[in-house]
């Protein structure tokens, strides 16, 4: 009895764990296999912070400047403001004029904002 | 402790509340077909994501009441925020199907929970430069 | 298809566009008259307050062309604009207007005076305004996040101040808390309907478990908005560490804002007969505990801030019983008196504030009741002023407060909620303690020594708590015309009820 309950809820789910199990396997597969087969040489450089090949500044623990919290600020507001505009390019068409100029109209109350922040000087790094 | 028996408490009604949608069909507002639907071949239904919204709704409230990091308070928010709108588009996919409402408010939501993250970084901001710390339990000037 | 844009509806959301269109006007103006370091006075600035009036005047004047047309179903059932979405945006007006008069001079006096104030005042006051028309659940939260992160910002205003922030930081916790419950809330109620019209909620097949617990927790999420009282706890905190003249603006348009769209809601919903009965009893309920609550803590306080916050929160459990009347099982009496009580409690609340806030600098010094000592050899009018707020928030005759009560308890009596009312008659009898003390201190107690000459209030403050403290008084001698109006908008928009 269990049983089947067992495999008539779990069964459509197991390409999944199928799945789960050759990742795992895979990841651990290619870790291992570069332990055992590769070469060890150990060096300052090749032990430092990888940082896209330029030269390292200092650890990655720093404190960073609360600037970044405007601009984080700033980027998430414009840029969660596109969620609207995707489904009004899905449908654009059936709007005629009328929805080309609200969608402009949304984008000119966008732009105010950002005419804001840049007199306001939020995009100014000094 | 008793934070925690209310935390248990809530995330049982709100899981109750979703087997009873389980229990009753796709709710009066849907067909016969709908009801079929519910748990479809597949496997995965709306209770689950009633499921998956009532303990992401739980988390919310259990970090809001124990976490004192003022940064982590506004995530527990966000996830409040988070599990409704989840619930807007399955009740969307599985209630009423004609219609893309439930998804809509998921969008408005989306927008909503930004703008709330901006400012509450604001106003944490404020309370960072005033008192030094972001710990929500050193802001206790206010009492009487 | 329907016509995507009804272009012709935009006359009935006129005075929100306005609201919005002159906020970001002020915004755009002062940017361009000054720098972020100028100092606070000069003659640009003056600008800004004056088109902030002009504003919100240009917006009560089109709800006044409005007024008395025809309800409709506006913008694909998003908007109802009926007789009583236009007199709670005539009363959110109100508490704009007063408030824009006033602040000039007080945020002079802080020297706080930017142009982002008027902005966000105005933003938070369209925001209401579409608030209280809301008809589908999208517009009913986009509105009431928009007022409310405006008003978040206006409460951490004082950005030097600890009290500010810490207020500000309660408030949008426990705001961001409410906005969670009631959005699942919500979330819950489409899914036992299927629709997210609210006049649809309360009409369509329900499943019926799914619909109470999300009316159980969009009344939660409700309850904290309007500071209903297991769900307080941020009122004190919020008034008392906010600009005392936001804390007015907030006291009176948040709260109405919140009831106008509890009424709208709760009434809707309630068409629906298993919904009913249950929410008559869990709001009766509230009511008696946020009436018996708020005023037993008020009478404790030191503060006059403070004491007005709890003061607050009892009048919010007055307001209750309205509501509960209206949706009473037997036999419903009216929401109309909780209408006519949102306009004395703006008028009262917010004079006693604009007062509080002319008698000295913001801190916690010029709040005490000390601070109020002989208030009335050195300012005598204010100390009048106050005096006709205060009987009238304890409930005495001949002031707006009054009536507004009787109706109140009279409506609660006839829908068979006699407890209610009696509790109603108590905690108004307990509240006249803390009022006149207040009353008592100014006329009978010497001026301390180190009490400061209080300054001068300017003359918009002067003139707003002067027609305050003159209509509280005109309404308590001429009530039914107002009585009246209110009766006409309810039964104008939602029937009978």
């Amino acid at each position: 009895m269990e049983a089947i309950l067992l495999e008539s809820v779990l069964a459509p789910y197991l390409p999944a764990f199928l799945y789960f199990a050759v990742v795992a396997a895979t990841a651990a597969g290619f870790l291992i296999a570069s332990r055992l087969l590769g070469p060890r040489r150990r060096d300052p450089l090749k032990l430092s912070t990888y940082e896209c090949g330029v030269p390292l500044l200092g650890g990655t623990r720093d404190r960073f400047s609360v600037k970044f919290y405007l601009v984080a600020i700033l980027f998430v507001l414009f840029d969660i403001e596109t969620v609207f505009l995707i489904p009004w390019a899905v449908e654009f068409r059936q709007f005629g004029w009328l929805g080309i100029l609200e969608m402009f109209i949304f984008l000119g109350i966008l732009i105010i904002g950002l005419v804001y922040a840049f007199k306001r000087g939020a995009l100014k790094w000094d | 402790m008793s934070a925690l028996t209310a935390i248990f408490s809530m995330s049982g009604a709100l899981l109750a509340a979703a087997l009873a949608q389980a229990g009753s069909g796709a709710g009066a507002a849907s067909s016969a077909a709908a009801a079929a639907e519910v748990v479809p071949a597949a496997g995965i239904g709306l209770v689950h994501y009633l499921v998956v919204s009532a303990m992401v709704f739980t988390l919310g409230i259990a970090i809001i009441i124990i976490r004192r990091n003022a940064i982590a308070v506004l995530m527990g928010i966000e996830l409040l925020l988070n599990s409704a709108g989840l619930n807007f588009v399955a009740f969307s996919r599985y209630v009423a199907k004609d219609g893309i409402d439930g998804q809509v408010v998921t969008i408005f939501i989306i927008v909503l929970a930004a703008a709330e993250a901006a400012l509450a970084l604001a106003i944490i901001l404020n309370i960072y430069n005033n008192l030094n710390t972001v710990d929500v339990d050193e802001a206790d000037a206010l009492k009487g | 298809m329907t016509n995507p844009f009804p272009l012709e509806e935009v006359r009935c959301i006129l005075p929100v566009l306005l609201l919005f269109a002159a906020a970001t006007a002020v915004l755009i103006a002062d940017l361009f008259l000054r720098g972020w370091n100028e100092p606070a006075s000069g003659p640009p600035k003056r600008l800004l307050p004056m088109l902030s009036i002009l504003g919100a005047g240009a917006a009560g004047f089109f709800l006044w062309r409005d007024w008395g047309s025809a309800p409709a179903v506006v913008f694909h059932g998003a908007l109802r604009a009926d007789a009583f979405a236009h007199a709670m945006t005539a009363i959110i007006l109100l508490g704009t207007l007063l408030t824009l008069v006033t602040t000039a001079a007080y945020l002079r006096r802080h020297g706080t005076e930017h142009g982002e104030f008027y902005a966000l005042i105005l933003y938070a006051a369209g925001g209401m305004a579409l608030f209280a028309a809301a008809n589908n659940l999208i517009v009913l939260f986009v509105s009431l996040e928009t007022f409310s992160l405006a008003v978040y910002i206006l409460a951490g205003y004082f950005r030097d101040e600890k009290r500010a922030v810490e207020g500000a930081l309660k408030y949008f916790i426990m705001g961001g808390l409410a906005s969670g419950f009631l959005l699942l809330g919500l979330a819950f109620l489409f899914g036992a309907s299927g629709t997210i019209r609210l006049d649809d909620l309360g009409r369509s097949p329900i499943d019926q478990p799914l619909f109470l617990a999300g009316l159980g927790l969009s009344m939660t999420g409700f309850g904290f908005k309007v500071g209903v009282f297991p769900f307080h706890s941020w009122i004190p905190d919020a008034y008392e560490g906010a600009p005392t003249l936001v804390t007015g603006f907030m006291s009176v348009t948040v709260k109405t804002a919140g009831f106008a769209a509890l009424v709208r809601f709760v009434l809707e919903l309630s068409r629906q007969a298993e919904a009913g009965p249950a929410l008559a009893q869990v709001l009766a309920w509230l009511s008696a505990g946020t009436m018996i609550f708020g005023n037993a803590v008020a009478l404790v306080q030191g503060s006059v801030k403070r004491m007005l916050a709890y003061s607050a929160i009892s009048h919010t459990g007055y307001l209750l019983i309205g509501l509960v009347a209206a949706i009473a099982p037997e036999r419903g009496g009216s929401s109309a008196p909780v209408v006519f009580y949102l306009l004395s409690y703006t008028l009262m609340t917010f004079g006693a504030f604009a007062v509080l806030g002319s008698i000295g600098q913001d801190g916690p010094e010029n709040e005490t009741f000390e601070a109020f000592h002989g208030l009335s050899q050195r300012r005598p009018l204010l100390a009048f002023a106050m005096l006709v707020f205060m009987i009238s928030l304890a409930g005495i005759p001949p002031t707006a407060g009054f009536w507004g009560k009787l109706y109140l308890f009279r409506e609660a009596v006839y829908a068979g909620y006699w407890p209610l009312a009696l509790v109603g008659i108590l905690t108004s009898i307990v509240s006249v303690y803390y009022y006149l003390r207040l009353v008592v201190v100014m006329y009978m107690q010497p001026a301390g020594e180190g009490a400061s000459a209080a300054p001068a209030p300017g003359w918009g403050a002067a003139l707003a708590t002067a027609a305050a403290a003159a209509a509280v008084i005109a309404i308590g001698f001429f009530p039914q015309t107002l009585l009246d109006q209110s009766v006409a908008s309810i039964q104008a928009a939602f029937g009978a009820r």
